[in-house]
């Protein structure tokens, strides 16, 4: 496999439990797995000791604000989908949705959405997220 | 179905054909000679150097563009400078009322005015006018 272009990349979330969909204009996302450690050194030691302990994951998502998109936008009647605080399932795909496209899914926390805006520039989103449950690394061929 | 370059500079083009002070606007340039005098303020419209990149993907691949479209103003006969200056406003004000063109752009604006004389222009008086323009579309559908 070689490098991939980021522009091939597909970003899909669904609201709770609900199928994930494409989110529109999206220009950046990162994805992030941490684990937390413990540290067990002694004073025998001479080098840190350490084991791992809970692991996590959290992510980001931006683009350009879409009054249209179900997932930021609302109208009169509808509140977007896509809420701080809300669970979300979301599907990350680094180069795009091929047959035998590798991607990242997973369950998570809406921490924080901002919108932002300046007088020279487009309006803008970021969704932030932290994930609950096990990161899934999975392929679009992969048969369940 | 036209390009939305193709789309932009036509509508721009049509606005300016609306002012009711310019007497003619063509796309193409003329010999001004050939011209007769009611033909002024006259205005050649012309796309000019346009950058191109990605913008956003995920659903759609999305292109961002940024397109000069340089518009020329030619007027006639005496106080050249009070002319142009008057129909550059009067252009400038008409492209404002609406900065997106009829929704075939994110933002037009006026970025340069140019007067360009080349030695003894008289009668004539000359100026052009730089609009950037901004727009998005879809990789497919340029």
């Amino acid at each position: 496999m070689a490098e991939q272009k980021g522009v091939d990349g597909v970003v899909k979330i669904g609201a709770g439990s609900g199928a994930a969909t494409k989110v529109i204009n999206v220009t950046s996302y990162t994805l992030e797995e941490t684990t937390e450690t413990l540290d067990v050194t002694t004073m025998e030691d001479s080098s840190r000791q350490i084991l791992a302990s809970f692991k996590g994951f959290s992510g980001t998502i931006d683009g350009y604000w879409d009054g249209s998109s179900t997932h930021i936008g609302h109208d009169a009647d509808d509140d977007p989908d896509i809420k701080a605080g809300d669970t979300i399932n979301f599907e990350l795909y680094p180069a795009g949705e091929a047959a035998t496209a590798l991607y990242y899914s997973g369950s998570a926390i809406v921490t924080s959405i901002s919108r932002s805006a300046s007088f020279d520039g487009a309006v803008e989103y970021s969704i932030a997220f932290d994930g609950t449950g096990d990161l899934a690394f999975e392929a679009t061929d992969d048969t369940p | 179905m036209s390009s939305s370059r193709e789309s932009i500079v036509a509508h721009v083009v049509s606005e300016i054909n609306s002012i009711a002070s310019i007497k003619k606007t063509t796309r193409d340039p003329v010999d001004l000679t050939e011209l007769s005098r009611e033909s002024f303020p006259h205005v050649y419209v012309e796309t000019a150097n346009e950058t191109r990149s990605n913008a956003s993907f995920s659903d759609e691949v999305r292109r961002v563009s940024d397109m000069d479209i340089i518009i020329n103003l030619v007027v006639y006969g005496a106080n050249r400078d009070q002319q142009r200056n008057t129909q550059l406003e009067a252009i400038e004000q008409k492209l404002m009322e609406d900065v997106t063109l009829g929704d075939r752009c994110y933002e037009c604006t006026v970025d340069e005015i140019v007067i360009r004389e080349i030695g003894e222009a008289d009668p004539f008086g000359q100026a052009a006018m730089v609009i950037r323009v901004r727009y998005f579309y879809e990789r497919s559908n340029p």
